[in-house]
């Protein structure tokens, strides 16, 4: 594996001094204001900020969906093993989003699940064309059953509406791996979800970093994921990164007055002690 | 033009005195226009509908001859004293199918108001106290959506005599169904908002939430619908005009187009001319539909609440 | 102790579901024999997640809803024979959305003076002074940048804080506050919490705050109601520092630690499914998602009963009742 280890490899994902500004009425919003962000393959990879911060502008401008609104400025370097996104033509960005490409997960699934299709057909769907039906499908069980969801042949006959909020995250996580990315992008994956669920979607991300040695970049304005789940964060606010570190060292000792605030806000009351186990 | 709003000003806003209200609908009106008039398709429906209802309001001065009159050779082609030609009497075709605008527009707008208040009543009963009253009202409207026009029409007249406010009764019954249906769906889902259960629970009336709070917010798809209401009005008494269901002693342009029933292969202008004023004044309220409708979505970068009222 | 303003007994909640048969339908109980009390100057914290029924609760006791059945009192009157007028005055409202909240077409100033208009709180010129008052009670200063404003012309806390104000005009005993906080962040939700806690502690305003987020209300609440599928599973002072009820610990436990080292090492109960996916007949309504169930779980639903001297109730087989509570 390329990546870990070797001294000067060359990251997956290199975005070098990225602005995008947008006019909205008579001002302009200066959304993301010259950042830089680096992903190695395997690594997790946080992007914490609070709204206003540039945290989804910034990845979509990365996916290339960024919104259908006016954008005045859109500079700067989007490498991804080594291209630049940003000059890429239709096709070779579709193809950057097969295998070993990349891969998005948004926050609410259920705008974006087909309400109409049933689950299992959605998810074949994603795979590669040319595999036999036999083949797709126990691919797509095999791809529900690593997004965590243990009983497939159930998800697979339902429509989006019938399932859960957490199960539908799900669903999309699987939908995501099928072209084998090697780089997830997850914007806000928990925030619409009860906390118990939280957690199984936690845990199914936290098994698919591990065992598919795949990047992932978490964005999120929750303090609380990214420690469980991220080696390194980047902490944006208005269109900038005001601190990068591993994750440990950002908690333990932030150097910008921002994230301190940011980090002693999430904590409350102090530090929240582990719970006893349930007897 | 009124004075910007200043706190106090806004703060009194529960009492203003008529002559204030008058005003700020003044300023409001001209500043709706003025947006609508800058979007895409608003301008040329703006101009086209302008145009027409200055031609109606203008008629008598406009058209170069009284268009009962007979004044010329009947059924001749056009030329330069006729532009449109003769009808088979020998009136000018030009001046009939400008005071036709009179009528057609007549009908046109005086159904969709007629529809919208029929429609509004029933539709914002219906949505705001929904339950059985709904269940009432709703089944109503699609009697009388599934009513034929035309054998209403034929029903009416052999009763009562065709005549411009029986024309207007008429088609409005047909329409009014579509208006009462989005205003029901309208006040349906504005009801389930959160302002609203934020005035219940400040404990202002009835009479406020449905005009003050839901209504405003309303409104955008409802006027978009009242101009398509008018342009299917015009389409539908051209219709009935066809079939000869018109009031005689109004020149409109269906009726025109009755009369040249039996000379479209001798006399073609008689049909194409009346057909094509049709066509304009339908497209233009269209246009204008249109625009009102890019008004009421505005793209998402604008931060705007929609239509300028 | 004053007696509480609202108290609500064996308030039902039913919608009908998916149908069983041709005719028949099942029923779902979001609300199933709740009972609450509500006091001026206490802040009570009703906590659960979706299909607990902590929404529809709230709209009960706001009476925008009728129960099914249950009475809801108003300083000891049932609510639908009371005096609606003054039960509006003394319980207020304010609730998730706040953009939504408020009416996208009127200004924050009209919006206000609609209430102030037709509670008779002030009249002419006097409007305005009253309504900039309460703007700059709730932190919004100088009022005249906001009187004039559209609601998408304000920031999220900004919207949220006029809606408190609104609330805050008729000078009420009780506020109702559904999911304040969620579409907020997270410094805003501070400042709110602040808010909150100065309006109860200045003004005696009690608090029912309805939300998700354990942290929120461990920094606010003195009581705490913890819902499942519409039932009261844990009530008490303490509720979230020793929570007793399986899914009450399930709930602490997944609260995200902020804080890698011991975030990483936590052993963590994670639950299967999700709280609405299966019927379930008869017994507790936990049980198919509890570690610990027994049988007796499936054979009879657990009544909320005393679990501590202080006062803390809990609806579990498994845990053990106190005979005589600290009253």
């Amino acid at each position: 594996m390329t990546g870990r280890g070797a001294a000067k490899a060359a990251p997956l994902l290199d975005v070098r001094g990225l602005k995008v500004h947008f006019s909205v009425g008579n001002t302009v919003v200066r959304a993301v204001d010259g950042v830089d962000i680096r992903v190695e393959r395997g690594e997790c990879v946080g992007i914490v900020g609070e709204s206003g911060s540039g945290k989804s502008t910034l990845m979509r401008a990365v996916t290339g969906l960024l919104p259908n609104v006016a954008v005045t400025e859109l500079s700067g370097e989007i490498l991804f093993k080594g291209s630049d996104l940003r000059t890429l033509s239709g096709r070779d960005m579709r193809r950057m989003r097969g295998e070993d490409g990349f891969s998005m997960v948004f926050q609410d699934p259920l705008g974006y699940l087909n309400p109409t299709m049933r689950i299992g057909r959605q998810v074949a769907e994603a795979l590669p064309p040319n595999l036999s039906r036999a083949e797709a499908k126990r691919r797509m069980y095999e791809l529900l059953r690593e997004a965590g969801l243990p009983d497939p042949e159930f998800v697979a006959k339902r429509y989006p509406h019938e399932l859960s909020g957490g199960m539908r995250q799900r669903v999309a996580i699987a939908i995501a791996l099928s072209a084998s990315p090697a780089l997830l992008v997850a914007d806000e994956p928990t925030t619409a979800l009860d906390a118990t669920v939280q957690l199984q979607v936690l845990d199914t991300l936290k098994k698919l970093y591990r065992e598919r040695r795949m990047a992932l970049i978490i964005i999120t304005h929750d303090l609380g994921l990214v420690a469980e789940l991220c080696d390194r964060v980047y902490v944006m606010c208005r269109g900038r990164v005001v601190e990068t570190a591993d994750t440990v060292t950002l908690f333990d000792a932030p150097t910008n007055a921002y994230t301190a605030r940011l980090i002693a806000l999430s904590r409350r009351d102090g530090r929240a002690a582990g719970t006893e186990a349930l007897a | 033009m009124t004075s910007p709003p200043t706190p106090d000003s806004v703060a009194e806003g529960g009492h203003r005195p008529l002559g204030g209200i008058a005003r700020a609908l003044s300023a409001k009106a001209y500043r709706f226009l003025r947006a609508l008039a800058g979007t895409r398709y608003g301008l040329p429906g703006l101009i086209i509908i302008s145009a027409l209802a200055l031609i109606a309001l203008a008629a008598p001065w406009l058209a170069p001859y009284n268009p009962l009159r007979q004044v010329d050779t009947s059924a001749a082609p056009s030329s330069w004293q006729h532009p449109m030609g003769t009808d088979n009497i020998g009136r000018d075709l030009l001046s009939l199918v400008i005071y036709g605008t009179r009528a057609s527009l007549a009908i046109g707008f005086c159904t969709a108001l007629a529809a919208l208040f029929v429609g509004g009543l029933v539709g914002i009963t219906a949505g705001y106290w929904r339950g059985a009253t709904e269940a009432v009202l709703m089944r109503l409207a699609e009697l009388f959506q599934t009513l034929p026009v035309i054998i209403v029409a034929l029903f009416a007249i052999g009763l009562f005599g065709a005549s411009f406010w029986l024309l207007v009764g008429t088609v409005a019954l047909a329409i009014w169904p579509l208006e009462a249906r989005l205003i029901f769906g309208q006040f349906v889902s504005l009801r389930e908002r959160e302002f609203v259960a934020a005035a219940i629970v400040a404990d202002l009336p009835y009479r406020h939430i449905i005009l003050r709070e839901i209504l405003p917010n309303a409104l955008p798809p409802i006027i978009v619908q009242v101009a398509l209401d008018a342009s299917l009005a015009i389409l539908i008494e051209s219709g009935l005009g066809f079939l000869g269901l018109s009031d005689p002693n109004m020149i409109s342009w269906g009726q025109l187009l009755f009369t040249a029933q039996d000379f479209l292969s001798t006399a073609w202008w008689m049909s194409v001319f009346p057909g094509l004023a049709i066509c304009i004044a339908v497209i233009g309220l269209n246009l204008l539909a249109d625009g009102l409708n890019e008004l009421a979505n505005p793209r998402a970068a604008q931060a705007s609440p929609g239509l300028v009222l | 102790m004053t007696a509480p303003i609202l108290m609500a007994r064996g308030l039902v909640q039913t919608y009908p579901g998916r149908p069983t048969g041709f005719w028949s339908r099942q029923t779902i109980r979001a609300v199933d024999e709740v009972d609450l009390d509500v006091s001026e100057g206490e802040i009570l914290a009703i906590v659960g997640e979706s299909g607990s029924g902590k929404t529809s609760v709230a709209r009960l006791l706001l009476n925008l809803r009728m129960p099914s059945s249950g009475t809801i009192a108003y300083r000891g009157v049932d609510l639908r024979r009371a005096d609606k007028r003054a039960y509006r005055r003394e319980v207020q409202a304010v609730f998730q959305d706040p953009a939504s909240s408020l009416n996208p077409r009127m200004r924050v100033a009209t919006a206000l003076s609609h209430v102030a208009v037709r509670h008779g709180l002030a009249s002419g010129a006097d409007i305005a002074r009253l309504i900039a008052r309460h703007l700059r009670a709730v932190g919004l200063d100088p009022p005249e940048n906001y009187m004039l404003r559209f609601p998408h012309q304000l920031s999220g806390g900004q919207q949220q804080r006029v809606a408190i104000a609104r609330a805050m005009m008729l000078d009420p005993r009780v506020i109702i506050a559904d999911e304040p906080l969620s579409s907020l962040d997270i410094s805003v939700q501070t400042q709110l919490l602040e808010l909150m806690k100065e309006l109860k502690e200045k003004a005696n305003v009690g608090f029912v705050l309805i939300s998700h987020d354990l942290n929120a209300v461990e920094a606010i609440a003195d009581r705490v109601v913890v819902m499942y599928r519409g039932r009261i599973v844990e009530a008490g002072r303490n509720v979230l520092a020793k929570p007793r009820h399986p899914y009450t610990r399930a709930l602490v436990d997944a609260r995200l630690i902020p804080d890698p080292k011991l975030a990483r090492c936590k052993q963590r109960i994670i639950l299967d499914g999700d709280a609405l996916s299966s019927t379930i007949v008869g017994g507790c309504r936990f049980r198919n998602r509890c570690p610990l169930a027994v049988s007796v779980c499936a054979a009879e639903d657990p009544p909320l009963r005393p679990v501590d001297r202080d006062g803390s109730l809990a609806a579990c087989h498994l845990v053990e009742p106190v005979a005589n509570p600290f009253a």
